[in-house]
């Protein structure tokens, strides 16, 4: 996968640049706003990582003028301002996702790999299906082998969004932000305590386990 | 009947304005009675004298017989309204009018009958004496009339006096109630409120204009601290987001031994910790700026908090706590959720977190009045000893069992600020926090 990287902290630049290459993927990297806009709009790029906070064309200008030339890459904006406002302003001007540095790589990766999944798949669809595990979001019903599952309102949420987001790394905080619209670090392991609550009613009686743990990184489920 | 209202200022000015708007129309009465009584008592005594006068020349020219006929005349022509004549012969013996009379010498004296009498008394050449007199009748109506006007007058005048007084005390208290305003809100952070000048370059202008300046300055040196302390934080936040990023890749590193990685994990974490309570200062300064109001929208807070609660039901059981919900349904505030639910995230993590194992937590939701909420969270734990401080942030509030370092309260506090809910903290059998919200 190809990823276009625009910030113009070089350092961190670097690091984003070092950690999706041992992974092995390839990263181009840009210092200023023009200099990104004129490498994305080749449209080789499966993602963009896209600083807020640029030199003479910020990150929002770039974002606008990508969107009016027709590019539909998705893009993550990275920015030093973590307030509500910031976050909507930016996804509102066609972000795609938001992650507020200092950020760990682990979640800035899987939201990159999540981005570009998502722009293949769809996520619209009413009948979700993952091996044996049936969810249908209309009638909000869980079923595995046929069985019902008896899920608490944000337990299905839960679910549902592991569902829409199969065979990616998903973090603690996109789940936080997605399934209980929090934008603040809870003190309790509100995330860990109620994955692991869905876990054991979705196993229950069954081998095989669908969502996994993901060390120092989040969960996923298969897909 | 409440008499609050009489010592208000502008009652207490109205009743000194209308004090000194009487007074002064009371000696103003007083002093026209007096100088008109005088000027009238001055008037009759030429008139009585020039009569005596104009009688004497008579006598001189033609005797005592000629002035009986004069006097004759003159109290037959004028019946009503005359003054009064005698011709004395003796203490007993009197012609025309029998006034009372003190004693026959010559010159003026007064009788106080049943009315007043001036009396001007010449003596004749032939031993007769020539008394002049008058009736203050007159003088006493005018008198009257004068007064009973000034009744009138004064009627007028109290009406006019608070007409005016009700004026002027309510330019005085319109500006008295801007500038109370305004402070009231400077006091509640709303650093951008300024007393109007309007131009007359009264002392209230003047005074409104020092104050205002006092409030840039107070405006200035508040955001100059925000901006220090979030700047620090802000600034810090970019090394310390390249350190974690290298202990991040150092513990994907698989050659490392197990206690090497032991300690980047440690180190990991305690740098997590350090990124969170900056996060947490810059949080509280985003919320002190205050005029990010731009999210607020009218929301369903019932559903809010029930979702809320639906998760923290489980943590608390997890932790061996009892937690009961009690919210009224479909209740709407307007304000911005992402606050709204740190503010009772936070306060039932701290219901959680601070206290022992069989701790009852519950929330409710109730009206207390027509369009006002009441949220009390509640737990029978061991309740915060110093209640103030626990607000202010990086204080360390001691719970008995434990102790919490944070910003948690603090932020909380800032949210109900934000919002203007009314929030207190009591100390109830464990800790009572309730927060007053209004409904709409």
């Amino acid at each position: 996968m190809k990823i276009l990287v625009i910030e113009d902290d070089i350092k961190n630049a670097l690091y984003i640049k070092k950690g999706f290459e041992e992974l092995g993927h390839v990263v181009d990297l840009s210092a200023d706003g023009h200099e990104g806009l004129l490498k994305a709009s080749d449209k080789s790029h499966a993602v963009i990582i896209l600083d807020r906070m640029l030199p003479d064309l910020n990150g929002l200008g770039v974002l606008k003028a990508l969107r009016s030339l027709g590019l539909e890459t998705p893009v993550i904006m990275l920015t030093a301002m973590g307030s509500v406002s910031d976050r909507v302003e930016g996804l509102e001007s066609g972000a795609d996702d938001y992650l507020v540095k200092p950020f760990a790589f682990s979640e800035l990766h899987a939201r990159v790999i999540n981005l570009s999944k998502r722009s293949h798949q769809q996520n619209n669809e009413i009948l979700l299906k993952i091996a044996d595990l049936e969810l249908n979001v209309l009638t909000r019903e869980a079923k595995r082998s046929g069985i019902k599952l008896e899920l608490l309102p944000t337990e299905f949420r839960l679910l549902e969004y592991f569902m829409k987001h199969p065979g990616i790394v998903i973090t603690k905080t996109m789940l936080l932000e997605s399934v209980w619209d929090f934008n603040f670090d809870p003190k309790t392991s509100i995330v860990e305590t109620h994955v692991s609550r869905l876990r054991s009613k979705i196993n229950k009686g069954f081998e095989k386990e669908l969502i996994t743990t993901i060390r120092g990184a989040g969960y996923k489920i298969e897909s | 009947m409440n008499l609050k209202f009489l010592y208000s200022t502008q009652s207490k000015f109205l009743i000194i304005y209308m004090f000194v708007f009487l007074t002064s129309i009371g000696i103003l009465g007083f002093l026209t009675v007096l100088v008109t009584g005088q000027h009238f008592e001055r008037q009759l005594k030429i008139k009585i004298e020039h009569e005596a006068n104009q009688l004497l020349v008579d006598y001189k020219q033609d005797g005592i017989d000629e002035l009986w006929h004069d006097i004759k005349e003159r109290i037959t022509l004028d019946q009503t309204d005359r003054l009064l004549y005698s011709i004395i012969y003796n203490q007993n013996s009197r012609d025309f009018d029998k006034f009372k009379i003190n004693n026959t010498n010559s010159g003026w004296q007064t009788i106080e009958d049943k009315e007043k009498i001036k009396i001007y008394i010449i003596d004749l050449p032939s031993g007769e004496k020539l008394a002049v007199a008058s009736q203050f009748k007159d003088i006493k109506l005018l008198q009257k009339a004068i007064t009973n006007n000034y009744i009138f007058v004064i009627i007028i005048v109290l009406f006019i006096a608070l007409c005016g007084g009700l004026f002027l005390s309510r330019r005085y208290v319109k500006r008295i109630n801007e500038i109370r305003s305004v402070a009231l809100k400077i006091g509640q952070g709303d650093l951008k409120s300024r007393i109007p000048v309007y131009k007359s370059n009264d002392q209230f202008d003047d005074i409104s204009i020092i104050i205002n300046s006092m409030i840039d300055q107070i405006e200035v040196l508040v955001s100059e601290v925000q901006r220090v302390s979030s700047n620090i934080a802000h600034e810090l936040r970019t090394p310390l987001g390249h350190l974690r990023q290298k202990i991040e890749f150092l513990s994907l590193n698989e050659s490392m031994d197990e206690v090497a990685n032991e300690n980047v994990k440690q180190a990991l974490e305690d740098i997590d910790n350090t990124l969170r309570i900056f996060k947490a200062i810059l949080r509280l300064s985003e919320i002190k700026v205050g005029s990010r109001k731009s999210n607020f929208i009218r929301f369903n807070l019932s559903q809010l908090i029930i979702d809320i609660c639906e998760s923290y039901e489980i943590m608390a059981s997890e932790s061996n706590k009892i937690f009961n919900h009690n919210i009224t349904n479909n209740k709407y505030t307007i304000g911005d959720p992402s606050f709204i639910r740190q503010l009772i995230v936070n306060l039932i993590e701290n219901s959680i977190e601070h206290t022992t194992i069989g701790t009852q937590i519950s929330i409710e939701l109730k009206n207390i009045e027509k369009n006002k909420l009441i949220l009390i969270i509640k737990d029978n734990g061991p309740g915060i000893e110093n209640i103030d401080e626990a607000k202010k942030p990086f204080t360390k509030f001691s719970r008995k069992t434990n102790h919490g370092a944070g910003l948690g309260l603090a932020i909380v506090d800032e949210i109900a600020n934000l919002h203007n809910f009314k929030i207190n903290f009591v100390n109830d059998h464990g800790l009572k926090i309730e927060i007053i919200i209004t409904e709409s």
